[in-house]
């Protein structure tokens, strides 16, 4: 796995995950994300078309995380998922709870929305 | 060569007429000496009849004078003793070989008174001198000659004797009884000297020691060489057996030793039947045999001359036979030895070795010419071939030549060959994995052979991979190839092709044929040709579709690809091997590997074809298919360390490809494990030490997958965790509890079991 951080606007970021989100990868993922978080309001747009594969640890990192991001009033939205990935969200019932879009321009607006609000 | 013929021809020859004249010589030197023995025989016999008649008749003139004498005194009792002195005197001089004659009268017979009268005239050296036989010394009335007739009243002849006081000499008397008034009165005698007979008999001669003998009636010896014998031997003592045949008064022949000289001798005797003598002609055994041996000798040696001369004839003349024939041997010895200026004098005979010697100075000549030719086309041919060479090499360098070529990929195996008939072949083969379950394979036939043929070959085979890789049906391939290829072909050649697309996955396979020797599908119920709906060959004519047919194959079966030059090669005899043979020769090796299949087809196909000439390229392809075997399955051991959790990913996955199921369910069946594994890892062991965890993957029936995850952890049923709550919003979701339902929502069924202190979670996943 591999993550890279791009910051969009003053208060938003773009982090790309290539590779897999396992049990073994993400406990770095979640770090980041948590890290990202502490500070209130900012807006987290997450780039998971070159994701291949996430398991329930994967799930789990984007749980804590998102528990963190209520706290601070932050925003977080994903975009780019793969069929099968989606798959899993959907079974999770993550796709009810987080925020999914297709593209990044969609992930954008949504985020500026959430931050908005 | 100089050896074996002359001397062949010297020993046949001269050996045969050895053999012939030792066989004349032989018998002539046989009937020499038979006549030998014979003519020395019939000699000796003449000799000896020869002077048997001639004493016999002496002694019959004797007799017949003595008969006379004898008569006259019976006619004239009262003659006077001067007559009777006179008739006797003429007696004795009229006939020489009468040695004395005598008138015995009995006593008073003749006179009264007078006792002794008996007038007797001898030869006394040539003098006829007379006698009055008759003293009291000499009283002839007991002499045998006189005794014997008187006692018998015949005539006589006395057994011979020497007259002492008579003839004094060595002599035989005959004597003949005459009767005056029917009494008998008296005797007339003729003496005759044997001293004659005996010198003449003593000079008879055979060969050199031969000699002749006469016996009396008695036996005695009368005649013979050794004097000291005559009249005091009798032959029985010295040869007891001559004796006894002789006295037989026969002519005859003995057999025996000589009694004078006492080696062998033959004896040869006549009677002298008067006086019942017999003459005797003896002769060496030896001498006869000396002159036979002389005789054989001479022979001998002329013929072991004769025999020289021939063995100096026939050398020279089986020389001069075998001389140009070892000339002409020499000849091909050095031409064979490359010395091809070489030439025979030519040789004037118009014999047989003549013509040869001709015809071999223009084979030379002819095989010069023909050697020059033969260079130059073979430097030529030597250029083609290495261009040839090239060529092949390139054209083999096209095909796939690797075997196995997809050594990851188990459900088929897969082996082709090809033999070009020329150099460069028009036949080819090629196969190649359209995606991750299907493998594209084809053959064809090129009309023609050589390099025209591999070039369109080439650019057949290339036209057709590229298309095929593109997505469509084999017969939308084929019809596609065709059009590009009909308006290219300038050199109006064609190829027949069948391509087939198998789904390795299904066993499942789509074909086309464009003109090609349907291909022998070999299954559990034999072997059999594939139908297909055969279209023309590529290349002819544009806008043909070509059908696409399906077949399928079960695990373990075969489909074998194969070029008409399998089914139409010859043998000697002009006979195809054809598809009957073909068949035949499949089913005797069925279900072996593809590689052996075709070396079975092409052994047995060579051995078919013998030395006959391959006539057209050789190629066949065979295909056999695994088929996703029920039971296939595969394990693997982790230790339980999450980082071993990705390894074990890609093992699976590639397990999972190979089985031909689809990335998704990969990730699916992936995912499912890893939720399981890490469960295991974080809290099925107290302690912090190693342990291992067990993975079995299997296919359970068709399309679908059983994996078993086995751990000696402590007793853990995930399934009886509470499934979370999915509508939940974030605040409120617990964190955890996510993995075991994404497990049991993705897989088909989720199990687990604790048996011998094992937890045993077993899922199952049927697959696209």
């Amino acid at each position: 796995m591999k993550i890279s951080e791009e910051v969009i606007s003053e208060n938003i970021t773009m982090m790309t995950v290539v590779g897999r989100l396992d049990a073994a990868t993400s406990p770095e993922f979640e770090t980041h994300l948590v890290a990202f978080f502490d500070q209130a309001e900012r807006g987290m747009m997450l780039d998971f078309e070159e994701m291949d594969y996430i398991s329930s640890a994967g799930l789990r990192a984007l749980i804590v995380a998102a528990k963190k991001m209520k706290t601070t009033n932050g925003a977080l939205c994903l975009f780019g998922l793969k069929e099968h990935v989606m798959e899993v969200f959907e079974i999770a019932g993550f796709s009810t709870i987080f925020e999914i879009v297709s593209t990044q321009s969609e992930a954008r607006e949504r985020v500026l929305k959430l931050l908005g609000r | 060569m100089n050896k074996t013929i002359s001397t062949k021809m010297l020993i046949r020859i001269w050996g045969s007429t050895m053999i012939l004249f030792v066989c004349i010589v032989g018998s002539s030197l046989y009937y020499s000496k038979q006549e030998v023995i014979r003519g020395t025989e019939e000699h000796s016999r003449n000799l000896a009849q020869y002077y048997a008649e001639k004493y016999e008749g002496k002694f019959q003139k004797a007799q017949t004078i003595a008969e006379m004498l004898a008569l006259y005194v019976t006619n004239h009792p009262e003659e006077q003793e001067a007559n009777l002195r006179r008739i006797l005197e003429a007696v004795l001089k009229n006939h020489g070989e009468i040695y004395g004659t005598c008138i015995a009268f009995e006593p008073d017979a003749y006179e009264k008174g007078r006792h002794y009268f008996a007038p007797y005239y001898y030869n006394q050296n040539g003098t006829p001198t007379f006698v009055q036989l008759g003293t009291p010394e000499y009283d002839y009335f007991n002499r045998d000659w006189y005794k014997v007739p008187r006692s018998t009243e015949k005539p006589f002849w006395t057994e011979p004797y020497v007259d002492t006081g008579g003839g004094e000499a060595l002599m035989i008397t005959y004597s003949s009884p005459f009767f005056l008034d029917g009494k008998f009165s008296g005797i007339a005698t003729i003496d005759i000297n044997l001293s004659e007979l005996t010198d003449e008999t003593n000079r008879i001669r055979v060969l050199n020691s031969g000699y002749a003998f006469i016996i009396s009636r008695s036996g005695r010896l009368i005649s013979y060489p050794d004097k000291s014998k005559i009249m005091n031997t009798n032959l029985t003592s010295i040869s007891p057996e001559a004796a006894l045949k002789m006295k037989e008064m026969k002519q005859g022949f003995l057999d025996l030793d000589d009694p004078l000289h006492g080696s062998r001798a033959w004896l040869v005797f006549n009677p002298i039947p008067s006086t019942e003598m017999t003459i005797a002609v003896v002769y060496a055994f030896r001498e006869v045999m000396a002159r036979v041996y002389n005789f054989e000798k001479t022979a001998i040696w002329l013929g072991m001359v004769g025999l020289f001369a021939l063995l100096l004839i026939v050398a020279l003349v089986s020389r001069s036979i075998a001389r140009p024939v070892i000339d002409l041997a020499n000849a091909v010895r050095e031409v064979s030895a490359g010395h091809l200026d070489f030439e025979l004098p030519r040789k004037p005979s118009n014999d047989e070795v003549g013509e040869l010697t001709f015809a071999f100075n223009k084979m030379v000549k002819d095989l010069r010419q023909h050697i020059d030719e033969l260079q130059k086309t073979t430097a030529e041919k030597e250029r083609i071939t290495s261009e040839l060479d090239i060529a092949w090499n390139i054209q083999k360098s096209i095909l796939p030549s690797v075997f196995p070529p997809f050594p990851e990929i188990d459900h088929f195996d897969i082996c082709a060959r090809s033999l070009p008939a020329k150099e460069v072949g028009g036949d080819f083969y090629d196969f190649f994995l359209l995606d991750n379950r299907r493998l594209g394979f084809v053959i064809g036939d090129v009309s023609g052979k050589g390099v025209p043929a591999a070039l369109f070959m080439a650019v057949c085979r290339t036209l057709l991979k590229s298309t095929a890789l593109g997505n469509g049906s084999p017969g939308d391939c084929l019809t596609r190839v065709n059009d590009l290829l009909v308006p290219e072909n300038e050199m109006m050649m064609f190829v027949t092709v069948f391509y087939g697309v198998l789904n390795y996955v299904t066993g499942e396979i789509e074909y086309a044929n464009a003109g090609h020797n349907p291909p022998c599908m070999m299954t559990k119920n034999g072997v059999t040709d594939l139908k297909s709906q055969v279209r023309l060959p590529l290349g002819v004519m544009e806008n043909i579709a070509y059908p696409t047919m399906k077949t399928r194959l079960e695990t373990d079966e075969t489909i074998f690809l194969y070029t008409d030059g399998i089914t139409e090669a010859m043998n000697e005899q002009d006979e195809l091997y054809d598809f009957k043979r073909l068949i035949e020769s499949l089913e005797k090796i069925q279900g072996s590997t593809p590689e052996k299949l075709i070396n079975g087809v092409l052994k047995n196909l060579e051995k078919f074809t013998g030395n006959a000439l391959q006539s057209d390229d050789i190629t066949a392809l065979a295909l056999v298919y695994h088929g996703t075997q029920t039971g296939r399955a595969k394990s693997f051991c982790i230790e339980n360390r999450l980082s071993e959790v990705q390894k074990i990913h890609e093992e699976m996955a590639l397990f999972c490809r190979n089985l031909g199921v689809s990335k998704p369910d990969i990730q699916r069946v992936n995912l499912a494990l890893e939720e399981i594994l890490v469960n295991i890892i974080h809290y099925g062991f107290d302690d912090d030490s190693k342990h291992f965890i067990d993975i079995a993957v299997s296919e359970i029936a068709q399309n679908e997958l059983k994996i078993v995850i086995e751990d000696s952890g402590r007793e853990f049923n995930p399934l009886e965790n509470e499934q979370p709550d999915t509508g939940m919003n974030v605040e409120s979701r617990p964190i955890g509890g996510l993995g075991i339902h994404l497990v049991v929502n993705l897989m088909d069924s989720v199990t687990y079991d604790r048996k011998d202190g094992k937890n045993l979670l077993t899922f199952t996943k049927k697959y696209e």
